[in-house]
């Protein structure tokens, strides 16, 4: 606002370059919600199962979780490509750069949840 | 049939544990895979698209001012005026509580962080002078609820973003439910309190509610500059988020010098996190939405409904009764971004208008967050005050009541809310 009122009218690229701000908040900072453990979701379910069930239960839901990011890693992958050649409305900078946070996201998020399955399989289960 | 095992799936899912917002994406994912010849890219797309939008960057800025104020320290300084307002009636600290919750709300724009903030102060000290922790825990989650009626509203926000819907005028309406609100969370409590023969009061003494005023000038300031500033058109509610926080920087940094660098980035890491997680909801329900509208869900539901019955008041309890529904299963974003653009097309089929609807929407959903099996903010207040939900729920019951009459109104007499937009804003379609 400082510099809608600051530098005049005519600055429709901080419009957009905001919304885009947001898109890359929203889903680096669902990385760091899903590493603490922040993101909506119902466990009470799972944490009343007896050990060996619940075990099972976790080990479903991370490799769930990654397979589904490796899906929106693959595709946004394939729109970063598709959209490198084409310029931002009111930027010079082709969408596909904007569109690189949801791979990005998605590469982490997988990443996560591999370290997770991975510690999960070798624990011996208690 | 395809789309039963998208459905099926998506609550097992659910019920292994993994979040709402990666549910709402796998579901669409599995959807379109399933059901459509579209090429799977368009998931990536979507989610891009559905969380790219000018006025949901407010919600961020709504959510690091909130935060940076708490860090200040105005918990206390707010509800030290309140108490000067209404402790002296009975259960004043039971009025104390629904009084800065609504002072409170005005800034924060989330329930679940104005429980947190003011249930730490609060709950202690009600247990403390003989309320029972049931009680305590549901007045204060109650209270907390009209964070989403009083402006500024992260709802709200959706909802106008969602429909387009002028946020300024869903932001004035919200005043009117959110004082009834407030007003009868507290005769149920008096009511409570008289007949569980606990309560204090004490006498009211100006001085003390003028240092109280004094000691709260800024935080009762900050919502009134950045209100004032999108009713009289000087800023939109982006914009005015966007001063909300510089006032709160100046506020907690040179003001009461109470925030230190280590606050402003803890700030900044704790609203990140927060907005990822209402946005992630945002971003899957774009997906589920966008699938829905595809397969010409609105339409067909609009139909449906209508042949079954076309009396606008038939209509609008239906409506309630979707809403009430969705709002005991879905976060409020979920809800809003799913629902809103297959229900509007029926609400007008009906004669409700948009900010009209946009209340309905966001009474239901308050009314939502008061009963299990999501509830955010009822569990926020029971691990607060070490009390179980079920017996929450016993005083609850009276609470819930009291706001299904708010939404009563709100839904059959219109006008009784939106006087208040046509008012200051001027007569406009919607």
């Amino acid at each position: 606002m400082t510099l809608r009122y600051g530098f005049g009218a005519g600055l429709g690229f901080y419009d957009e370059l905001a919304g885009f701000a947001l898109v890359w908040l929203t889903f680096l900072g669902a990385v760091l919600a899903r590493r603490d453990g922040a993101h909506i979701g119902i466990r009470d379910l799972v944490s009343r199962l007896a050990p060996r069930p619940r075990r099972i239960a976790r080990i479903l839901e991370h490799t769930a979780v990654l397979g589904l990011h490796l899906i929106i890693a693959w595709f946004g992958s394939v729109l970063v490509l598709r959209f490198f050649g084409e310029r931002s409305i009111t930027m010079p900078i082709p969408m596909g750069a904007f569109y690189l946070v949801l791979p990005l996201f998605a590469l982490l998020t997988a990443a996560l949840e591999a370290r997770r399955l991975v510690a999960l399989i070798r624990q011996p289960s208690d | 049939m395809e789309i039963l095992v998208a459905l099926i799936a998506a609550v097992a899912f659910i019920l292994v544990g993994i979040p709402i917002g990666y549910v709402l994406i796998a579901a669409s994912v599995l959807a379109i895979w399933l059901t459509t010849n579209t090429p799977l890219v368009v998931v990536p797309l979507r989610l891009f698209n559905g969380t790219d939008s000018f006025p949901l960057v407010a919600i961020p800025l709504f959510i690091l001012a909130g935060a940076l104020m708490n860090h200040a320290g105005i918990s206390r300084r707010l509800t030290d005026f309140a108490a000067a307002l209404v402790g002296w009636m009975r259960g004043g600290l039971a009025m104390t509580t629904t009084a800065s919750s609504m002072l409170f709300s005005e800034m924060s724009g989330s329930a679940v962080a104005d429980a947190a903030a003011l249930g730490s102060v609060l709950i202690p000290a009600m247990k403390e002078r003989g309320y029972p922790a049931p009680f305590a825990a549901a007045v204060l989650s109650a209270s907390a609820t009209i964070a989403i009626l009083i402006p500024p509203s992260i709802p709200m926000i959706l909802f106008g973003a969602v429909t387009g819907a002028s946020i300024a005028r869903l932001f004035l309406a919200g005043f009117v439910p959110g004082v009834l609100a407030g007003a009868f969370i507290m005769l149920v409590s008096r009511a409570l309190a008289r007949r569980g023969g606990f309560g204090d009061s004490e006498p009211f003494r100006l001085r003390r509610a003028g240092a109280a005023a004094r000691a709260a000038a800024w935080p009762l300031l900050i919502p009134l500059i950045i209100l004032g500033g999108i009713f009289l058109g000087w800023f939109t509610a982006t914009e005015a988020a966007a001063v909300a926080v510089l006032l709160a920087l100046l506020m907690g940094v040179a003001g009461y010098r109470t925030v230190r660098f280590a606050a402003v980035r803890e700030a900044f890491t704790e609203s990140a996190r927060q907005t990822a997680v209402v946005m992630l909801l945002v971003a899957g329900s774009a997906i589920l939405g966008w699938y829905l509208a595809n397969q010409q869900a609105p339409e067909r539901l609009t139909a449906w409904v209508l042949s079954l019955a076309d009396a606008p008041w038939a209509v609008a309890l239906i409506l309630n009764g979707v809403l009430l529904l969705a709002g005991t299963i879905l976060h409020s974003a979920a809800a809003i971004v799913l629902l809103v653009p297959i229900l509007l097309p029926l609400a007008e089929s009906a004669g409700i208008g948009a900010v009209h609807f946009g209340m309905m929407v966001t009474v239901s959903l308050a009314v939502g967050q008061q009963t299990p099996p999501v509830a955010s903010v009822l569990i926020t207040t029971c691990s607060i005050a070490k009390t179980e939900i079920s017996e929450v729920m016993k005083v609850n019951v009276f609470f819930i009541a009291a706001l299904l009459v708010v939404l009563g109104i709100v839904t059959f007499w219109p006008e009784a809310v939106l006087f208040l937009p046509d008012l200051i804003l001027g007569e406009a379609g919607g």
